[in-house]
C-alpha cells in the first residue's frame, strides 16, 4: 500500500530552529551565523569584533569537528564562549545551538554569534534560528568562491571579504570577485577586513549595530 | 557529508509513518527535492542505505524527483527559472531573487506491506 505524506524532511531541525529564532527575540537578542571554508578568518573577526564590542554582553557558540581551540582564544574576549564539537559532522544543526544556547545567561545578551563548521556547503542547509547569515572569504582564497559556492553567496545577509592586507601578495582580483559575486547576489552588503591591521573593523561593527537595530524592531 | 543528516531524518519520519500506518515492511520512499538542495543523490543513497539497515524500512528504494528552481525577481518582478549557479535575471541582469520553488525537501509518499 502507498502513503501520501508531504512533509518537509529537516522538519525537525526546522522546528527547534523556528524555537530558537523565537527564544532570541524573547531575548532581544540578534543572533549571526559565521559561515565560510575553514582557515577564512572567523575566528579572528570575532576576536576583533568582541574587543571592540567590549562591555556589550556578548556570547559565541563555536562550531569545530574537534578541539576547544577556538573557544579557547574567543575566551580571551569574552566570558560567555561555548564550544561545540560536532565529532564528524560538517555542520552544526539547529539542536545543538538549542542545547548550546541553554547554558548562556541569554537575559541581557545584545549578540549571539555562531561560529559554523568551517565549510562553505553543509551549513548553509541547515537553519540554526540565526536572524542572518554572514559569508566570510579572504584574499588568500579564489576570486570565484561566489560561483563555486553559490547558495551561500546568494542567501548570505552580509559578506565579509577578510585578509585585504594580504591582497597585494596574494594578487587577490577585486574586480573579478566582485564581479563573481554580482552575478550570485547583487545586493548583498559587502564589507572589506583585516584583523591584523583592523582595516574595515569600524564598517563592520556599524553594519552589526545596524542590523541589530533592525532585528530587534522587526 | 551532510546528506547523514538528512537520511537520518528520512528515516525517522518513514519509521514512525510505518508505525502509524501498521506497515510491516517499506518497500519504497519518494521525495521531492528542488534543484538547488546542496544534495548528492548518490551520498543521500548510500547514507540512506547505511540509515535504513536493520529497520522496518532497509532496502526500500529511494526515489527522488527533482523540483525545477523558479524565483521572483526584486528589482524588475520577471519570473525565471535561475541558472544555478548564476541566479541574474534574464531580463534586468540583476541577482536579486526571492525563491518560490527549488530548495524543497519533501517526503512525498512511503509505500510498503501491510501486517496481516
Amino acid at each position: 500500500m502507498k502513503i501520501q505524506v508531504v512533509q518537509n524532511v529537516l522538519r525537525a531541525n526546522d522546528a527547534i530552529a523556528a524555537q530558537n529564532r523565537q527564544v532570541f527575540k524573547a531575548h532581544n537578542l540578534a543572533a549571526i551565523n559565521l559561515i565560510s571554508a575553514p582557515g577564512s578568518g572567523k575566528t579572528a573577526l570575532l576576536e576583533r569584533t568582541l574587543e571592540r564590542l567590549a562591555g556589550t554582553p556578548c556570547a559565541v557558540l563555536v562550531g569545530d569537528l574537534a578541539t576547544t581551540h577556538d573557544a579557547e582564544r574567543l575566551g580571551r574576549h569574552c566570558e560567555n564562549v561555548i564550544q561545540i564539537n560536532t565529532g564528524k559532522g560538517c555542520h552544526l544543526d539547529a539542536a545543538q545551538v538549542e542545547a548550546g544556547a541553554r547554558s548562556l545567561p541569554l537575559d541581557g545578551l545584545a549578540w549571539l554569534f555562531i561560529e559554523n563548521v568551517g565549510n562553505m556547503v553543509c551549513p548553509v542547509e541547515f537553519d540554526l534560528g540565526e536572524h542572518g547569515k554572514v559569508a566570510l572569504i579572504s584574499t588568500v582564497e579564489g576570486e570565484d568562491k561566489p560561483t563555486k559556492y553559490p547558495n551561500l553567496f546568494q542567501k548570505a545577509t552580509c559578506v565579509v571579504l577578510t585578509k585585504v592586507d594580504l591582497a597585494p601578495a596574494t594578487g587577490f582580483d577585486r574586480d573579478r570577485f566582485y564581479s563573481e559575486l554580482r552575478q550570485v547576489n547583487s545586493d548583498v552588503p559587502v564589507i572589506e577586513t583585516s584583523g591584523r591591521t583592523g582595516e574595515g573593523l569600524d564598517g563592520w561593527i556599524a553594519w552589526l549595530e545596524q542590523f541589530a537595530r533592525q532585528v530587534r524592531g522587526s | 557529508m551532510h546528506e547523514m543528516s538528512i537520511a537520518v531524518a528520512i528515516q525517522e519520519q518513514v519509521l514512525s509513518i510505518a508505525q502509524q500506518n501498521n506497515l510491516k515492511r517499506v518497500t519504497h520512499v519518494r521525495l521531492r527535492m528542488g534543484e538547488l538542495r546542496l544534495i548528492v543523490p548518490e551520498a543521500l543513497e548510500a547514507a540512506w542505505q547505511a540509515a535504513s539497515e536493520g529497520t522496518a524500512a532497509e532496502g526500500a528504494a529511494l526515489e527522488m524527483i527533482e523540483v525545477a528552481a523558479r524565483g521572483r525577481c526584486r528589482k524588475c518582478g520577471h519570473e525565471y527559472r535561475p541558472e544555478w549557479p548564476i541566479y541574474l535575471c534574464p531580463q534586468c541582469d540583476q541577482a536579486s531573487i526571492d525563491l518560490l520553488a527549488g530548495e524543497e525537501l519533501l517526503l512525498e509518499e512511503i509505500a510498503g506491506d501491510r501486517d496481516e
